[in-house]
This record gives structure tokens, C-alpha cells and sequence, in this order.
């Protein structure tokens, strides 16, 4: 069985695989859509690095959605 | 009798000098809804000398809870939002000259309805719209400055052309509907473009009186339900950009 690690996304503590990526998490939490906003430790992540990016044990994510109306 | 703009240039980083250059300026909106509604009347009344308005649309009942330069009168008229717009905004201060183009802004006709813009305001209602903005803000060198809201929510990004990150600089791939956050699926509260409006103004000023540094230099994140305003810093560039080509 796979390690677990804990974070933090969204403000939630949750539970992940150890090996995460935030390409993993977005898959995860269900955040694939094209106007995700993505930040590791209130740092923006450019999509093109999500699936080289590792996710540490008490690393802070958060998913935002940008929005296109006016 | 105290000047028009006597409280104004009282504030001080703006001052005299930095009234004369809003005179001097124009700038376009594109997309005059709720947020363009918001920022197009500030500019007006702050004395911005020219101001292009830019909007195919005619004004609906369901629009007025957010967009502030239209009434009911305006919905029984049909006439375009930019003519009513314009003459609300004549009233507000007939001392500067607004220009109404009931158009859409397009690849092919950007050139045209943005010519002689000192800065744009981005007060559109789509993710497609905002590129081709984006593209011929850069290709043209002018100063743009995005928002965009669905829900409780939206972002500010001010864009210099050459001199810092552009929109697809932050998000090279286009988002394509149907998105997950619109107003189609999450509706507008109605202060959100209000807030939003107000922001892109204030930028707009600070472009127009020469005031860069105090421009917010990042992504600024508004959430309004429950409030929480944050500033995403630029980790620097990742790969050139596909529209200004840049590696900021």
C-alpha cells in the first residue's frame, strides 16, 4: 500500500499519496478544466509544470478557477 | 468655486500633472456590461479626455441588477448599450468626449477600434474575446487591463506589452467552453463588478498618469463569499509565450 502524506487543499487537510504531483491531485479532486488556476505554497504554477511538480507532506495547494464574464 | 477636479489632484501621487495627463488620454472599454459599465463611468468622472466604448449588446431586464449605466427605459428602447451608455456618461462629465461603437471587438477590426487607445479595459463576457484583446493589445503595444468574474469571484491582471507578462503568458491555452466557473452555471453577485470595475479603473489611472510603480504587479484574486483579497506573484516564465513571445 502506498504511503499517505497529509496537505492542505483548499484550506481542507487532506489525506494523499505520498508520490503525489499536483497533476495527480488535480485528477484527484477533480479539477481538470480548462480554467484551472493552480498554487503550491501560494506560488502560481504554470500548467505546463504540473506534471513535474511534488507534493510534500504539509504543502499548501489550492485550485482556483478563473473566471471569464464581465 | 473649487475646480472639477479640485479633490482629485489633492491626492497627492496624482496631483495637477497627473490631471492634465487623463485629459490628454483616451481609453477604450471593451465590453461595456457590469464590469465595463463600472470602470467607463469612473474614467469619465476621474476625467479621462476620450473614452471609446465598444459593445454589440442591447441592454436586457436580467442585466440590471449589475450593470449600472442602464435602466428600464434603456430595456424598452432597445437602442445599443453604448449609445445609452454614452449619454449617461455625457451627462456625468460633458467635458470629455465618448464615443460610441456598437461592434464587437474581432481579430480583423481590433486594429481600427482600438487605434489611438492610451490603455483598454477589458469588459468582456468570454474567454475567447479576451485573447483576441490580448493579442492585439500586444501586437499594437497597448496597455491593457484584464478582469473577469462569474459567481462571487474573478481576477485582475494589468498587462504592459514588452515590459511584463501578458494573458497567455499566465495561461497559454485558451480556456474553452463550456467552462466549469461561468455565469451561466454560478450567476453574478451583483457588488462583484462593481468591486472588479473599480479595480481596473484605479489601474487604468495609475497607466494613464505615469504612476507604474504603484500598478498591482501580479494576479490579484478577489473572492468576495466570504471576502478574501490575495496577489499571486509571476514565477517567471516557464516557456516563451505563444502571443507576445516573450520569456518575462
Amino acid at each position: 500500500m502506498a504511503q499517505d502524506m497529509e496537505i492542505t487543499v483548499n484550506g481542507m487537510m487532506e489525506t494523499v499519496p505520498r508520490d503525489s504531483t499536483l497533476d495527480s491531485l488535480i485528477v484527484l479532486f477533480e479539477e481538470e478544466h480548462p480554467e484551472l488556476i493552480a498554487e503550491l505554497n501560494g506560488r502560481f504554477v504554470h500548467r505546463q509544470d504540473y506534471a513535474a511538480t511534488k507534493v510534500g507532506p504539509g504543502d499548501r495547494v489550492e485550485f482556483i478557477n478563473a473566471a471569464f464574464g464581465g | 468655486m473649487a475646480g472639477r477636479y479640485a479633490v482629485q489632484e489633492r491626492f497627492a501621487p496624482l496631483g495637477p500633472e497627473g490631471q492634465i495627463r487623463l485629459a490628454g488620454s483616451m481609453a477604450v472599454v471593451v465590453g461595456v456590461g457590469a464590469l465595463g459599465g463600472h470602470s467607463a463611468q469612473l474614467l469619465a468622472r476621474a476625467g479621462v479626455g476620450r473614452l471609446r466604448l465598444v459593445d454589440p449588446d442591447r441592454p436586457t431586464l436580467d442585466n440590471l441588477h449589475r450593470q449600472v449605466l442602464y435602466d428600464e427605459l434603456d430595456v424598452a428602447a432597445q437602442a445599443p448599450k453604448v449609445e445609452a451608455a454614452a449619454a449617461r456618461l455625457s451627462a456625468a462629465n460633458s467635458g470629455i468626449a465618448v464615443e460610441p461603437v456598437a461592434e464587437a471587438l474581432e481579430a480583423d477590426n481590433a486594429a481600427r477600434l482600438l487605434d489611438g487607445a492610451s490603455v483598454v479595459l477589458d469588459g468582456l463576457d468570454n474567454p475567447a474575446g479576451r485573447y483576441v484583446l490580448n493579442r492585439a493589445c500586444v501586437s499594437l503595444g497597448i496597455p491593457w487591463v484584464h478582469a473577469g468574474l462569474a459567481g462571487s469571484s474573478g481576477q485582475l491582471l494589468v498587462v504592459r506589452p514588452g515590459k511584463g507578462p501578458c494573458l497567455q503568458c499566465w495561461a497559454p491555452e485558451e480556456p474553452r467552453e463550456p467552462l466549469k466557473h461561468s455565469v451561466a452555471t454560478h450567476g453574478v453577485l451583483g457588488p462583484l463588478p462593481a468591486v472588479l470595475g473599480a479595480l481596473q479603473a484605479n489601474e487604468a489611472i495609475k497607466l494613464l498618469a505615469g504612476a507604474g510603480d504603484a500598478l498591482l504587479k501580479g494576479m490579484l484574486l478577489v473572492e468576495l463569499w466570504p471576502p478574501r483579497f490575495r496577489e499571486l506573484a509571476w514565477p517567471g516564465a516557464s516557456a516563451p509565450c505563444p502571443a507576445c513571445g516573450s520569456r518575462f
